[in-house]
């Protein structure tokens, strides 16, 4: 059995949780047991953690690189 | 910085914010399984870079150092008190980087390019802290000279631009005192400086950073600073980082002097590192791999050729004894990859010789042929003069009867030794320099005695300036002392003799 850390603000509905359950099962098998994490520092979106393999599409980490992208040339 | 549109900001913005692609970030984490002092084991994190930056929890930065098939060895830049077992790691796939460039000019930067002065920083350019030494074909023999202002030393063991100078001695010998000096010496010299601190107390950094402020030295001076007080893997990298700022200059085609305070401590450093991450100790438990720590840093010096710009990085690396001990481990090598050494003896700094520089021990290995053609007329005989005058003053202590010639060898011989004595900061230029030699060698200085020596010696600085001025000149802008400067200097050398 694998573990999957599902991270996201408290906004996330229950319904959009369960969406993105079936949705990684899909894609990586039936074997995975999940874990939600509430973190309202990720401001919105999620982050997946599946053994140690980090899948990150919050708002947090996207408002950084487009700070980043802002500064660049 | 990107040129922003004046009137158009918002346009500018927009345009921006839709050229950003919106993306996942997939990264692989891994566990922190141990930490201590400074170094943490991190398991999990496969296909990490030898030397790849990590990024912990907190926040905090270390460098992989050691990597095996179940995870890397991390050494930590800041405190470990934040780092906890169980804690996640990411690669960020970056090698640690220094800012460089002319905006670094005046700073005083931590090893990863932090500001430590206070004042707001704007990186402009990176480079990475290891670089390949400049290859053999990049190269070209030294062949200016890298002017002191120390008479004793540009005189007897010249240093060129692109050669690496050891300065090695006790503590409390004036190792740094001649490096600072250096420095300021290369004020109108079109020689820019980078001063790298390692494992000093953070008080002594301050104060060679006060003396070089208040020297004026700071406008071409950079201070890459890695304190007592900061971690070891900062310690470590310090030298390195500093070579990186001093290398884009050289590459710009700028003479470049760089002072690596000091090099024992930096082995130290390194020698905590690899004993924490259990690396088989050797000689004095340095890791097998310490002679590679100084030379492929020590390498990165050099006379770049005219095809690549023709700069060049002269170092200074500073390297402390215990009582004498030149032959110990860190010595010994330093020696070897090193053009030369200038050797302080703690005996000659108490006794009042300072620069406290032994002349029979030190040597300048390729700094002759860099010397101008002024300073190799006059300074010909000085080490054989002064070895004479060490040899017959032995002698001469056993009994007060002696013949005139000896007398007269040991006169001037004190004269000489007198005449090396030299103040903190108060380095001579060229000119002065040779008209100096020239006065010694028409036996102005012979006979003066210890005690008259500064007040004499001050007078004819006197003199010089208002006398010599025009003689000054030609020996500063050309580098020569052609037969004419030097009969009119003995002719009026004469005229100061008379009156003295």
């Amino acid at each position: 059995m694998r573990n999957c850390t599902v991270t996201a603000a408290s906004n996330m509905s229950g319904e959009t949780y369960e969406y993105l359950c079936e949705k990684v099962r899909k894609r990586f098998g039936d074997d995975i047991a999940f874990t939600r994490v509430t973190d309202d520092a990720v401001i919105g979106g999620f982050m997946l953690d599946l053994n140690g393999h980090i899948f990150d599409l919050t708002l947090a980490t996207q408002l950084k690189a487009m700070g980043k992208h802002l500064r660049e040339e | 910085m990107s040129q922003v549109p004046e009137l158009n900001i918002s346009a500018f913005l927009k345009q921006k914010i839709e050229d950003f692609a919106v993306a996942p970030v997939a990264f692989v984490k891994g566990t922190v399984s141990t930490v201590g002092d400074g170094v943490v084991r991190v398991s999990g994190l496969p296909g990490r870079l030898y030397g790849e930056l990590l990024e912990f929890d907190g926040g905090v930065v270390g460098m992989a150092l050691d990597l095996d098939e179940n995870g890397a060895g991390a050494v930590l830049f800041d405190s470990a008190d934040v780092v906890r077992v169980g804690d996640g790691v990411r690669g960020t796939g970056a090698v640690a980087e220094i800012p460089v460039g002319e905006n670094v000019l005046g700073r005083v930067l931590d090893p990863i390019g932090r500001a430590l002065d206070g004042a707001p920083f704007t990186p402009e350019k990176f480079y990475p802290v290891e670089r390949p030494a400049p290859s053999v074909t990049d190269r070209r023999p030294v062949d200016k000279p890298l002017q002191t202002g120390i008479l004793a030393i540009d005189s007897m063991i010249p240093i060129g631009r692109g050669q690496r100078e050891l300065i090695i001695g006790d503590r409390q010998t004036g190792k740094t005192t001649i490096a600072v000096d250096s420095i300021l010496n290369q004020r109108d010299q079109g020689v820019l400086c980078v001063y790298c601190a390692v494992g000093q107390k953070a008080s002594t950094v301050a104060q060679v950073i006060k003396t070089l402020e208040a020297g004026g030295a700071m406008a071409y001076t950079t201070v890459v600073a890695a304190t007592a007080a900061d971690s070891p893997a900062m310690q470590y990298l310090a030298p390195y980082s500093a070579c990186s700022v001093a290398e884009y200059f050289m590459e710009q085609g700028r003479d470049v002097l760089i002072v690596y305070d000091d090099l024992s401590k930096h082995a130290v450093a390194y020698r905590t590192i690899s004993l924490l991450l259990h690396r088989p100790p050797g000689r004095e438990a340095y890791p097998g791999d310490v002679f590679y720590l100084h030379s492929r840093l020590l390498e990165r010096s050099a006379c770049l050729a005219r095809r690549k710009g023709g700069g060049s990085l002269t170092a200074l690396p500073i390297v402390e004894t215990m009582e004498n001990n030149i032959s110990a481990f860190i010595p010994t090598n330093v020696i070897s990859i090193t053009d030369g050494q200038i050797y302080l003896e703690s005996e000659l700094f108490h006794s009042g010789v300072r620069p406290a520089v032994n002349t029979g021990l030190s040597v300048s290995r390729v700094g002759r042929a860099a010397q101008t053609a002024a300073m190799k007329k006059v300074s010909g005989t000085l080490r054989i003069d002064l070895s004479q005058y060490r040899e017959m003053a032995v002698f001469a202590r056993f009994g007060s009867d002696v013949d005139p010639a000896t007398k007269k060898l040991l006169d001037k011989g004190e004269g000489l030794v007198n005449l090396f004595k030299q103040g903190k900061s108060s380095p001579y230029p060229l000119s002065r320099q040779v008209l100096l030699l020239l006065a010694y060698s028409l036996d102005l200085f012979t006979g003066v005695g210890e005690k008259a020596f500064p007040e004499y010696l001050a007078r004819f600085l006197d003199f010089l300036g208002e006398h010599c001025a025009d003689l000054c000149r030609i020996i500063d802008e050309t580098g020569d002392l052609p037969d004419d400067v030097r009969a009119k200097a003995e002719e009026r050398f004469k005229a100061f003799g008379a009156k003295a």
